[in-house]
């Protein structure tokens, strides 16, 4: 146990000293009394040698994927390549503005377009809308197109149905466009065809469902789910959160989906950013590209132009024309790994995941037999005396690695949800594997006092919805409160 | 391609000889490859193709730009960009775990504190994508707050671009956008129109201040007045709230502004940040995390995302937003731009641009057939300004003299006119280039 996060008792931005604020005078003829801000703004202005000192130490105290193995399940998070950084920094991609004509963003368009292609082409679509900002802004962009398509055929369907074993993006997603939600239970880990048939009816609009799924099962009957949701009129959908398992080996065109997102930031290598910006691009079946939204990057002879020209479009839903920035970075991704990579990739994300899974099923449970995909769920249900999942989480971060995703899925209890990812090594998963076992077999008192190592211990959550300080000045009158 | 010694090893554990035996529950007929995707490529073969195709791009940096509209190109200071590179910001995920992810959830904590200070509101979250999301998710927020209510009022001059959004954000429940009216000549509210609008089925009404002719409203303690207990939205910009008065100050419910001014480069648009703040009393009907101060086991402070029960992880469809990944680094360039300028720096930018921006609209007003601004209410750092020809047309015209004028205005009767646009990039030189060329082709 070498692991020691740094732990700087690193005092908040408002408690820095910095130079006396000076009251700026405004010049009495720029703006009229009523529109005059009277105060400067309390901001705090640090000098640059003290500002850096101060970010350099806050991320000091802050794990990502550079700091460690990070398996935090359905959220693919693989090492992120530095050129993708570097080719996003540039000058010519990075000063580029939405309002210029497209004869001075050639490169743009021509980078759009062509990830378009190449994520069509990835999963077996007809076209693509790099639009959406995020994996849940593609599955509201996805239900809106699902919206737009049944009205234009005169079809009143108002439900979606879905999988108990869903991100809970799905749901929220598809209640936003107005629909009513129908979850259905799974049966052994995947989806009840018995119970998709009886709930399907002509007020289905959808069926929502990752493939792998959440438990890292893949759905092998995915052909008999599309055809219950097809002859029911509905539409399918994937939630392409979960690609990384199946690039070069199967396709949601392939397996009968209609619209799907993906996640540029989990399958292809964009950095998650501590929470963002993603980008959540969206493709349709050749029959449903007349709504995606409008504009998308199309080419014309040797040059490329924003086509706005699409007949059905919902709109738009995002203020210009999605995270470029992003776009830029999975680009660089697809170019440097190539069909062949990219395949590979998947093969070593399931791999690796397999490989795991049969470390830890020797000390945990893992419910459901079979193969898994990318990732699989563990269950902490037969820990004794007290000791939950949470637990094994927190001393984990002891050990140097950042926590799997804890109590998600759902329908597995206690449960612990690890993804590893084909870009880290055999040394790495055994490693991770000596120490949850290690875990595992630790005292209770141990587990519930953990972590010990991180810049904080254990976190009170309870405290923090209590007290809703939510800022300096609360803090402050927190305090005098408190310490009347 | 040879197998690796992991591979073989992980391969002779699983007691398989190849990885596609892992494939094997996917049937023979779901199979399918990458037909058309070319094959890998070195790194240096990959920059140098990037960097060709990128060369066709000319930057900002290459023309004279007057570009807005919601996305501005301000200076973006070293030191912002190189706390903004610290890979454990930018490869972290979502501080689900509080403990290991202390640095991160303070840098958002200090940009709420900031935030919260220059919007003067109690709340802010961290974060939406951009200002026009926010917008959808401020009139969401606004409907939640007044059951009852289903219609929703905005400026007439709001771009079809934003409006859309707006639709596709509100129609699943049922809400509906109806247009109060921007006097034609002032470029403010019209306040009888707006208030002949308001009745019981009001939810509120959204005021931009700058709106999108960039004209500050001045009326905003009538507007205040006139809505009642109705919900104010205000859309402000964040650079001008260096001097110009605080929605918190005249009674906002919610705020929307965008954070990619503070810190980011342009970048085509995206990734942006939208900034969203509201009143503490709302806070349970907020969408988006939010991070709260609190003590570990020792008593010593510490931070972590709250009120996690709004949220889609949690609570699926009756979640107040399905928003997941946000625009967390985003969120901390702008922190790291808020405390590197501080709030004195902040006002001195504000009123630099402010000044830049009357520069400009004096010089091309004294250009015969140019008037600027169009509107005769105060602007911060974007005008309208009428040519004697199509607006379209002068656009051509400049960009082949080697200049970006404006953005062109959707509106009727608005086709000579040009959205006009300064930061604080923009140089003396600029200007003179902008009046001269534009005397050149009229």
């Amino acid at each position: 146990m070498s692991y020691r996060q740094a732990k700087h008792d690193e005092p908040l931005i408002y408690e820095l000293t910095c130079d006396d604020a000076k009251e700026i005078p405004i010049p009495s003829d720029l703006l009229p009394e009523g529109l005059v801000r009277k105060q400067t703004p309390n901001i705090p202005g640090l000098c640059e040698r003290d500002l850096v000192r101060h970010f350099v130490a806050l991320s000091q105290m802050n794990f990502g994927v550079d700091s460690g193995f990070y398996p935090l399940g359905s959220c693919t998070m693989k090492y992120n390549p530095k050129i993708n950084e570097e080719i996003a920094a540039l000058t010519k991609a990075s000063t580029i503005h939405p309002g210029q004509p497209i004869s001075q963003i050639q490169g743009t368009l021509q980078i759009m377009y062509e990830l378009q292609e190449m994520l069509a082409i990835i999963t077996g679509m007809g076209a693509v809308s790099l639009q959406p900002a995020a994996g849940a802004h593609g599955e509201f962009t996805g239900m809106l197109i699902t919206r737009a398509y049944h009205e234009k055929h005169g079809q009143d369907r108002n439900q979606v149905i879905l999988p108990d074993t869903s991100h809970g993006t799905n749901p929220a997603s598809a209640a936003m466009v107005g629909y009513d939600i129908l979850t259905i239970p799974s049966k052994e880990g995947k989806v009840d065809l018995d119970a998709l048939a009886s709930a399907v009816s002509d007020k289905t609009a959808a069926f929502m469902l990752t493939n792998p799924n959440t438990l890292g099962i893949f759905e092998p009957e995915a052909d008999d789910i599309a055809d219950i949701v097809h002859e029911a009129g509905g539409l399918m959908y994937y939630d392409g959160a979960n690609m990384n398992a199946i690039m070069g080996k199967t396709s949601p065109g392939k397996l009968g989906f209609d619209i799907v997102h993906l996640n540029l930031h989990k399958t292809f290598a964009t950095p998650h950013g501590g929470g963002g910006p993603g980008s959540g691009p969206v493709g349709v079946i050749k029959e449903l590209e007349n709504f995606l939204p409008a504009p998308v990057a199309a080419k014309c002879g040797d040059g490329y132009y924003l086509n706005y020209d699409i007949p059905d479009t919902i709109g738009k839903v995002h203020g210009f024309h999605g995270n470029w920035g992003v776009f830029l970075k999975a680009y660089t991704y697809i170019l440097s790994l190539g069909a062949d990579g990219l395949t590979q990739a998947s093969e070593r994300a399931v791999l690796n995941s397999n490989y795991l899974r049969a470390l830890v099923e020797k000390f945990m449970d893992v419910p459901y037999p079979g193969l898994r995909k990318h990732e699989f769920v563990a269950s902490g249900s037969s820990l004794e005396n007290d000791v939950r999942t949470m637990d094994l989480a927190k001393r984990l971060i002891d050990h140097g690695y950042h926590p799997p995703t804890v109590y998600f899925p759902l329908i597995v209890d206690e449960s612990m949800m690890i993804e590893p990812t084909e870009t880290e090594s055999k040394a790495t998963l055994d490693g991770f594997a000596r120490a949850l076992e290690n875990v595992v077999n630790e005292p209770a008192e141990v587990l519930h006092d953990a972590p010990r190592n991180a810049s904080v211990r254990r976190v009170s959550e309870a405290e923090a919805a209590k007290n809703l300080i939510l800022s300096y000045k609360d803090y402050l009158e927190f305090q005098g409160g408190s310490r009347v | 391609m040879a197998q690796d010694r992991d591979t073989e090893e992980m391969l002779a554990h699983l007691k398989i000889t190849s990885v596609n035996e892992l494939f094997e529950d996917i049937p023979d007929t779901a199979r399918s490859e990458l037909i058309g995707l070319n094959n890998g490529m070195t790194e240096q073969d990959v920059r140098k193709n990037l960097e060709n195709i990128l060369d066709k791009n000319i930057s900002l940096k290459e023309m004279p730009s007057f570009l807005g509209g919601g996305a501005y190109d301000y200076y973006v200071p070293a030191a912002v960009n190189n706390i903004v590179g610290r890979s454990e910001f930018i490869t972290s995920y979502t501080p689900y775990q509080p403990e290991i992810s202390q640095g991160l959830l303070q840098a958002l904590f200090e940009y709420q504190s900031m935030m919260s200070e220059l919007t003067g509101m109690e709340v802010v979250n961290n974060s939406l994508y951009d200002y026009t999301t926010g917008l959808g998710e401020a009139v969401l927020m606004a409907a939640r707050l007044q059951r009852k209510a289903r219609i929703f009022l905005i400026p007439d001059n709001l771009p079809v671009s934003r409006i859309s959004v707006l639709e596709n954000y509100c129609n699943g429940p049922g809400i509906k956008f109806q247009k109060y009216a921007i006097d034609k000549s002032t470029g403010m509210t019209n306040l009888e129109d707006l208030k002949s609008k308001i009745d019981d089925n009001t939810i509120g009404v959204l005021v931009e201040t700058p709106n999108y002719y960039g004209v500050l409203e001045n009326q905003v303690d009538n507007i205040r007045q006139i809505l009642h207990g109705k919900i104010l939205v205000v859309g402000a910009d964040a650079v001008s709230l260096g001097i110009v008065r605080p929605p918190g100050d005249y009674g906002a419910d919610i705020v929307i502004s965008e954070g990619q001014v503070f810190g980011n480069a342009v970048n085509f648009g995206g990734p942006m940040l939208g900034i969203m703040a509201c009143r503490k009393k709302h806070i349970r009907k907020m969408p988006g995390r939010v991070i709260g101060l609190t003590s570990d086991t020792e008593d010593k402070r510490a931070f972590c995302m709250t009120l996690q029960t709004r949220e889609q992880h949690i609570r699926r469809e009756k979640a107040t937003s399905n928003i997941c990944s946000n625009e967390a680094l985003t969120t901390v360039a702008t922190a790291t731009y808020m405390a590197y300028m501080g709030g004195s720096g902040l006002r001195e930018l504000a009123i630099k641009v402010m000044q830049t921006s009357r520069e400009l609209a004096n010089q091309i007003a004294q250009v015969s057939g140019c008037q600027a601004p169009k509107f005769s209410g105060h602007y911060f750092n974007e005008f309208v300004a009428t040519f004697p020809i199509n607006a379209s047309k002068l656009v051509q015209k400049l960009n082949e003299k080697g200049i970006n004028p404006g953005i062109e205005l959707e509106m009727p009767g608005m086709e000579n006119d040009l959205l006009i646009a300064v930061t604080d990039k923009t140089s003396p030189e600029d200007i003179q280039k902008f009046v001269q060329v534009l005397r050149e082709v009229l």
